[in-house]
């Protein structure tokens, strides 16, 4: 199906406006190019609103303004009603027309105030091959959108380029997943599911009435069922929390890529500032310590040749036995001097006085000096002693001292390289955003434990489910007038069971469906094809890019990376729902750089070989480089243009 | 263009789990259609029940002990 043209009268800023899509070229390639302002996000919600009566991408300022287009409202007398309406031509494969037209009219009270809905009308023109034209209305013309593009699905066909770079930024998971849930209609079997088993409740409460032991099990297999419903619930807040997590880790990786590890460095430098300390500290006391060393053996140093003398003086007494003293020199003076014996008090004789004067003649000196030589010889050994080893002690100081000193240098170098490595860095924003992944490494931790016990609370919830429906059932065959409800039962059980296998196996076929699609595209469409080996989705809806050396690389990817695997998907998405609708994209190149945008537009140029295609474009974004990839193969280029007074826009065909 | 309110997947998802049980395939066939039919809010109750006690009367899978 194709989009043949757009016709808007009083929509907005266009007070006429029809944009032709036919194809003309070799690609089914359309181009709209507008300053901020003209209107193109316009065009996107035009469509919205021509199909489904809603405008999903109003910017905040439009909001505030009236459908109606404002030239309208002050050319209007009130005389009459004014009308909004937009009209989307579509062609079919084979050959019908499908023509949807919305109508808004509205009556201007004043040119200041906002004018009031009169009349709302919506239908559809299918006219066939031989000319016959049906015309449905309202509902049935909703249903007939509904097969051009699904409300639910529209986000996967008209959208914003934004979209794209966020696409595998945010919630990637839950994104995949309702692509998933929407592209299979999930959410109808959700609905049997849901009331079938409230069937189930309600007949198994009515065969309760029948006994009070049915009524027992009953009650008590309806809390179990409600208690895992509950555990379903946690498990599944549980599995989008880790997937959310592990979309945030990446991202913030992302960021943090060829980042310093701040606070790493910062704790670091920290730690090195104590220690600086601590060895300084250290190196001061031993400065000190050699100081006083130096101090008192220097007083030593001066006294020693005396010192030694001394030693030498009383190793020789000792030689010569004068040491220890044996004989008081004192005591033979004063026998000499009295000429009595002072031990037992006789009077000299000559020859005892000779005796006397020969032993005080050998005895040079006092024995009171001798005492003295011999009280200080310990002390003059220690000091004699610490002195010869006092040149080993010192060589020994000053070595501490330079290894305390080797160890501040080696601290204040790796400061300085942490100062260097952190220069230029927004030191605070970076510790945040270390912070945040931190937090959500935790969370994405905690919630994977919750997991396993919410995991083992519901197999043991099951196992009491089983057995208290086999217990039930019992029951139920004791009692033969309840035999069609016990059936009835059986039946809506199995039928339920049928809904949910059903589900997931459609769910896992889509997502397996998915994943071969968005891999073949994005292989082919990647420009670095030798960088990516493999796309895949894995079963909790988490998508993984492959690099070539084996490792996820989509968190490293850059961004037209991404917006390239995104469109991918989108196209395979498209292609697996079956729904061969054109993709209109608004500023689809505004989030990629200016080195991938000509890549960018190759790929959107290949898209276009196959799909109508329309992009809306801003002049910044459509570069020469890149109009001179695609202008010449496009079927259509037109510009929208604003007035003096901005209150209307009008088409220009390039 | 679908041609079809409900999924083709569905239709034969729906028929591949339901083993040629044909009273379980119709009964929950029709009432996929009827949720697709309607979308918002319908009298469901009535129908789901009445679907039951009628498809269930003709229904083979079930152990009469």
């Amino acid at each position: 199906m194709r989009i043949e043209k757009l016709v808007l009268q009083n929509y907005r800023q266009f007070r006429h406006a029809e944009l032709d899509f036919s194809r003309t070229a070799g690609n089914d390639l359309h181009i709209i190019r507008g300053m901020n302002g003209t209107g193109k996000t316009n065009i996107l919600n035009a469509f919205n609103w021509c199909l489904y009566g809603d405008e999903p991408h109003l910017a905040k300022d439009s909001q505030q303004l009236p459908r109606l287009n404002l030239g309208c409202i002050r050319d209007s007398d009130g005389s009459q009603n004014e009308e909004v309406r937009a009209e989307l031509w579509l062609k079919t494969r084979d050959g019908n027309y499908l023509v949807f037209e919305r109508r808004e009219s509205y009556r201007v009270q004043g040119h200041d105030e906002h004018p009031l809905v009169q009349e709302r009308s919506f239908e559809a023109r299918v006219t066939d091959a031989k000319g016959n034209i049906k015309i449905l209305r309202d509902e049935e013309a909703a249903y007939c959108a509904e097969r051009f593009v699904p409300r639910l699905m529209r986000e996967f066909f008209l959208f914003d380029g934004e979209r794209l770079d966020r696409y595998f930024k945010e919630a990637t998971a839950q994104n995949i997943r309702h692509a998933v849930f929407e592209l299979s209609q999930i959410h109808l079997l959700e609905n049997l599911e849901q009331k079938l088993d409230a069937t189930l409740k309600d007949v198994r409460r009515e065969a309760g009435k029948a006994s009070p032991a049915i009524e027992q099990s009953r009650e008590r297999l309806d809390t179990l069922e409600n208690r895992l419903g509950d555990l379903d619930t946690q498990r599944q807040a549980c599995i989008d929390q880790v997937n959310l997590s592990k979309d945030k880790i990446a991202e913030y990786l992302e960021m943090l890529r060829g980042v310093p590890d701040v606070a790493t460095l910062e704790a670091e430098r920290q730690g090195l500032g104590e220690r600086r300390k601590q060895k300084e500290q250290l190196r001061a006391d031993k400065a000190a310590q050699k100081r006083e060393a130096l101090f008192q053996s220097g007083m030593s140093i001066g006294v020693w040749p005396a010192m030694d003398q001394i030693l030498q003086i009383i190793d020789q007494k000792r030689e010569d036995n004068e040491i220890p003293p044996t004989v008081d020199k004192g005591l033979l003076d004063s026998i000499l001097r009295d000429h009595l014996c002072r031990i037992c008090g006789r009077a000299l004789d000559e020859e005892s006085t000779r005796h006397v004067k020969q032993l005080a003649e050998e005895v040079r000196l006092s024995s009171a000096v001798l005492r003295e030589l011999v009280n200080m010889e310990n002390a003059l050994r220690l000091r004699a002693d610490t002195l010869s080893h006092f040149d080993a002690q010192l060589r020994e100081m000053t070595s501490e001292i330079r290894e305390y000193e080797t160890e501040l240098d080696a601290i204040e170098r790796r400061k300085n390289e942490i100062d260097r490595e952190l220069e230029g860095y927004n030191i605070h924003r970076i510790t945040e955003w270390h912070k945040e992944r931190q937090n959500f490494e935790n969370a994405r931790d905690t919630n994977q434990r919750k997991l396993g016990m919410l995991d083992a609370q519901r197999d043991g919830l099951l196992v009491q489910i089983r057995a208290l429906k086999a217990s039930l059932d019992k029951e139920l065959k004791k009692e033969t007038k309840l035999a069609q409800l016990r059936k009835e039962i059986g039946f809506c059980a199995s039928a339920l069971e049928v809904v949910r296998q059903t589900k997931h196996s459609i769910m896992t076929q889509t997502r397996r469906e998915i994943e071969s699609e968005t891999k073949a595209l994005f292989m082919d469409f990647a420009w670095k094809k030798e960088t990516f080996r493999d796309v895949h989705i894995d079963d909790d809806y988490g998508i993984h890019l492959m690099h070539s050396m084996g490792y996820d690389c989509l968190g490293a990817a850059s961004a037209a990376e991404r917006e390239l695997l995104a469109l991918s998907f989108t196209l395979a998405l498209h292609k697996v729902s079956g729904f061969d609708s054109p993709i209109v994209i608004d500023t689809p190149v505004a989030r990629v750089s200016d080195e991938h945008r000509v890549n960018f537009g190759r790929v959107l140029l290949e898209v276009s070989a196959d799909k109508q295609t329309v992009l809306l474009f801003t002049p910044a974004e459509y570069s020469q480089d890149l109009a001179g990839v695609i202008d010449r193969h496009s079927s259509n280029r037109l510009e929208l243009k604003l007035s003096s007074d901005e209150n209307e826009a009008r088409v220009e065909v390039l | 263009m679908s041609d079809t309110l409900i999924n083709e997947r569905i239709v034969n998802g729906l028929k591949l789990h339901c083993e040629g049980d044909d009273a379980m395939y119709g009964f929950l066939l029709d009432l996929a259609y009827r949720e697709a039919e309607h979308g918002g809010q319908w009298r469901w109750k009535a129908a789901y029940r009445q679907g039951v006690r009628q498809h269930s009367a003709e229904w083979g899978g079930f152990d009469e002990d």
